[in-house]
């Protein structure tokens, strides 16, 4: 039987897709490089959203950290390859990949995809404490965590929803975004402190704010346009998105939530890297720290420009970032309030017994001592200051 | 003047798509997360666009990343099981040994593989292997993950090995001596009358598995690491609350999946031909 | 002694889950002469499908031994082709494909072996037009005079033929067997085994006509009346009449 003329159209299809898929998407426009063949390639995780803005910001104003600082990003291809140059050498090619938040970051690390990755304390620790070789190596940022409800709630401040939650009535429902979120932990060590009872499941009777998991990659819109939450416990920029549409008011900083103070400047993502990309690359990345340290500067510095800077990157309105970024505190360098302020995490995780593992008995200093590796972040900074390149003293 | 076959035909099929129009116009006035039609048209009409409120490539540029996955997925699914299906089916032991392997295996979904994926294959993809960390040059080939490969290819290999091993063992005998006299050596007889013989089945094979590939590749794209295809743009949708791309990919995805779908329908028609009329 | 076909001693049995051991074949021995038309005449069930299917190579004795031009057959030997009740045409190629069968195993190129089949298509008398039909659509004379012409066109020094007419109407049927013998003396002097259970197809095309019975050969008859034979002479008659003798001899038996 001759091979029917169908047949001859599938294959030529198949291999033009083939070739399409060979040529069309190789040799992507890219400027001319400097030689890479000896040059690291370094991974750097990250969650694509402002949390992270002072790796976006050096990443798009790499002409700027040039001019002015003498080190910066050089741009290969947008989003994903640049170039770390400190003066006149290159320290390492960066390639930005972006995985995901929560848990997603650590566990590409823990798969060997990226050497460093930019995320949430909660979940790099929980890896630590199963044993992988993860240390925290700078701070990234702060706050940035609020509590919305429903715009036509009563409920306008903290002590109303104190006050809403123990009226009697069906309970509160709120919605948190992952189990280990930051918002979540501090919004229910707030709850515990004012003696609120909560919990996950809705039918128990003594239950007056229950929890809803409205899963990590979704967000709460839809349950709050149809009304199955009453509010929800988030980091932005995802409470900017969802006041943007309308869909709920910004009633507490969980900053403010009590305790009073202890979540002040509570952490909330980090900047971690395994021990071997430590040992094996330390100067570049210090030379990666200064540049997030500088970033951080600039973003409090000029605002105006972070925020065109979140939006051109992570395509979230402008507006949205306006309402975003200035309630985030960028911070690079391990101050003093950062570190107490990781104290009390470790205070609280030691509490809820959250660590089964390495950190299951330590001793909220003995975990800072060995979960942190500050030496090459303030190494950083010092070498900056006497550059003179830093205005904070 | 009566309308003639051909509009009333067009005018009945038109009523349900324009009845989902309507209410879906009336639902987006009220609500957030239902974009207007105007929106999602908007989007529909410039392909080629990169998204000002997405952190995503085009719609076009999505559409080819997550079709080039299923290619690959597909291809290689059919590759793989139409002959571990023609052995199952002529082979008793084969059939033996690998028949509740494949039954098993066919009724998990083949994304809840995803995780064992990520593990196994992480973010490496034909680029990595080839030029490790340069891969990023290589743009499109980069993005045909492994992970999302194997997902695909878990999807769609065991109903192909089904209906091929089906097909294979209904190939009448009487053709098959009838070929073994006039001389036909193991291999012709393979290609001269098992494999003509099982065609129809395995098309079928291949148009259950294409179309489980198709769906696949919309959940594995939620997994991390990579910035294209149709899935990734629906679940940053999601995320951005850009809900007139979610809906502009998931009407993407309906259009692809049906030509798809009918280009699968088509090669099992002449496939079968011969079959059709047969007493 | 010429012997193109010899069957020495074959016995063969089928194991069935019904009826346990069947043997279908008992200490049977046979030798068909070359060039000769040799027809094996019997009831239904009675095993002459059977000694085709032995001499095709399609299957092994249980015991006993086939030859097939001198050398035993392992599998299908070379030089034989085997015409069937069904036709066996391979549904999915038009009809010239499928005569062009046998020479397309053979790595015969594709407009030698156009050419060849469309030249027996003829032969058979089947119009041109038929080449490009598929086997459903065509009536069941036309089937077989298609399967005749694959088997013919594979230029068999051997032709195994298995009730090929029996499921046609008696026109056609006496069509095709004139077609058959008209065929074979154009050819180059074929070795025909013909598998019948019509005694009158017998007569009227056999050289030699051997009477089966249950698993086994109970008569050797030889036909010497010159062909065209008329069915109505007394010599045809006379012949039926001596085969049919043979026949209900052994019918008996059967139970």
């Amino acid at each position: 039987m001759r091979t029917s003329g169908s047949t001859h159209l599938a294959t030529a299809l198949a291999f033009g897709a083939i070739a399409l898929a060979i040529t069309g998407g190789c040799r992507s426009e890219t400027r001319p490089d400097a030689s890479d063949d000896q040059v690291k390639t370094i991974r750097v995780g990250h969650v694509g959203h402002d949390h992270h803005l002072a790796l976006y910001v050096a990443a798009l104003e790499g002409n700027r950290f040039a001019r002015d600082y003498g080190i910066a990003l050089r741009e290969i291809k947008l989003k994903e390859v640049y170039d770390l140059v400190e003066g006149d050498t290159v320290r390492a090619r960066l390639r930005l990949i972006k995985v995901g938040g929560g848990s997603r970051m650590p566990a590409a690390m823990s798969r060997g995809e990226i050497e460093v990755g930019l995320g949430g304390i909660p979940a790099v620790v929980k890896f630590a404490d199963n044993g992988q070789p993860f240390k925290i190596i700078s701070p990234l940022q702060t706050d940035g965590d609020m509590l919305v409800m429903q715009k036509e709630s009563p409920v306008t401040d903290w002590p109303s929803f104190v006050a809403a939650a123990r009226a009697t009535g069906r309970p509160l429902k709120i919605g948190y975004k992952a189990p280990v979120a930051v918002a979540k932990l501090v919004f229910e060590r707030a709850l515990v402190a004012e003696g609120i009872a909560y919990g996950y499941d809705a039918s128990d009777t003594q239950t007056r704010v229950v929890l809803v998991n409205f899963g990590s990659e979704k967000s709460p819109i839809p349950l709050m346009e149809t009304r199955a939450i009453d509010g929800f416990v988030m980091n932005q920029p995802g409470v900017a998105v969802a006041v943007d549409k309308g869909l709920g008011k910004v009633v507490a900083q969980l900053r403010d939530l009590p305790p009073k103070g202890k979540w002040v400047d509570h952490p909330c993502c980090c900047v971690s890297a395994t021990e071997a990309t430590l040992a094996e690359h330390p100067e570049a990345v210090k030379a990666l720290l200064k540049v997030l340290i500088l970033s951080s500067e600039l973003i409090n510095a000029d605002q105006d420009l972070a925020i065109d800077c979140a939006s051109r990157w992570t395509k979230y309105s402008k507006d949205v970032e306006r309402a975003s970024v200035p309630t985030i505190r960028y911070v690079n360098e391990p101050t003093a309030s950062w570190l107490a302020g990781m104290k009390t995490w470790a205070e609280m995780t030691r509490e809820i017994k959250l660590f089964k593992g390495r950190y299951a008995e330590a001793t909220p200093d003995e975990f800072v001592s060995d979960m942190l590796s500050l030496d090459l972040c303030r190494q950083a900074a010092d070498e900056l200051r006497q550059k003179g390149l830093l205005k904070r003293p | 003047m009566k309308p003639n076959r051909l509009t009333i035909r067009v005018a009945l099929g038109a009523i349900v798509p324009l009845a989902v129009l309507l209410v879906w116009h009336l639902a987006s006035a009220r609500s957030v997360v239902v974009p207007s039609v105007a929106s999602v048209v908007g989007v529909l009409a410039h392909p080629f666009r990169e998204p000002p409120s997405l952190d995503a490539t085009s719609l076009a540029g999505g559409a080819l990343v997550s079709i080039l996955r299923v290619a690959c997925g597909f291809a290689l699914a059919a590759l793989t099981a139409i002959p571990v299906g023609l052995l199952v089916g002529r082979c008793r032991t084969a059939m033996h040994l690998l028949s509740p392997t494949v039954a098993g295996a066919m009724v998990i979904s083949p994304v809840a593989w995803m995780p064992v994926a990520i593990i196994v294959f992480g973010l490496s993809s034909p680029a990595t292997a080839l030029c490790g960390d340069e891969a990023w040059r290589w743009g499109l080939l980069d993005q045909i993950r492994f992970a999302i490969i194997a997902v695909i290819w878990l999807g769609s290999f065991f109903p192909i090995v089904l209906n091929t091993a089906a097909g294979a063992a209904g190939v009448r005998d009487a053709h098959i001596e009838a070929a073994r006299v006039l001389g036909a050596s193991g291999r012709q007889v393979l290609t001269k009358v098992v494999l003509p013989s099982a065609a129809p089945s395995i098309m079928t094979g291949l148009r259950v598995g294409g179309g489980i590939a198709w769906r696949v590749i919309i959940v594995a794209e939620i997994f991390p690491g990579t910035r294209g295809g149709l899935g990734y743009m629906i679940t940053t949708a999601h995320e951005q609350a850009s809900y007139e791309y979610a809906f502009a990919s998931i009407i993407v995805i309906g259009a692809i999946g049906l030509a798809l779908d009918g280009l699968l329908r088509l090669a099992a028609l002449r496939a079968g031909r011969w079959q059709v009329k047969e007493r | 002694m010429n012997d193109t076909i010899r069957f020495e001693s074959i016995s063969k049995c089928y194991t069935t889950p019904a009826r346990g051991d069947v043997w279908a074949l008992r200490d049977l021995s046979l030798s068909c002469a070359s060039g000769q038309l040799t027809c094996v005449v019997g009831p239904s069930g009675c095993g002459k499908t059977t000694l085709l299917r032995l001499a095709a190579g399609i299957e092994s004795p249980t015991r006993g031994r086939v030859l097939v031009e001198g050398q035993p057959v392992t599998g299908p030997p070379d030089g034989i082709a085997l015409v069937s009740q069904e036709g066996d045409l391979l549904p999915w190629r038009r009809v010239l494909e499928n005569v062009a069968l046998g020479l397309e195993i053979r790595g015969v190129s594709q407009r030698r072996r156009g050419r060849r089949a469309r030249d027996m298509l003829r032969r058979v008398h089947l119009p041109a037009a038929v080449e490009r039909s598929y086997a459903h659509e065509l009536s069941g004379g036309m089937r077989q005079r298609v399967g005749l012409a694959r088997a013919l066109c594979a230029d068999p020094r051997v032709l195994l033929m298995d009730e090929p007419f029996a499921s046609l109407d008696e026109p056609t049927r006496h069509d095709l067997q004139r077609e058959l013998l008209d065929l074979w003396a154009g050819g180059d002097g074929q070795t025909i085994l013909f598998v019948t259970h019509s005694i009158e197809e017998a007569v009227f095309l056999a050289d030699r006509v051997v009477v089966m019975t249950f698993a086994r050969t109970v008569a050797d008859i030889p036909v010497r009346i010159p062909r065209p034979r008329d069915r109505l002479s007394q010599t045809f008659v006379d012949a039926l009449l001596q085969v049919r003798e043979a026949f209900t001899a052994h019918a008996d038996e059967s139970a």
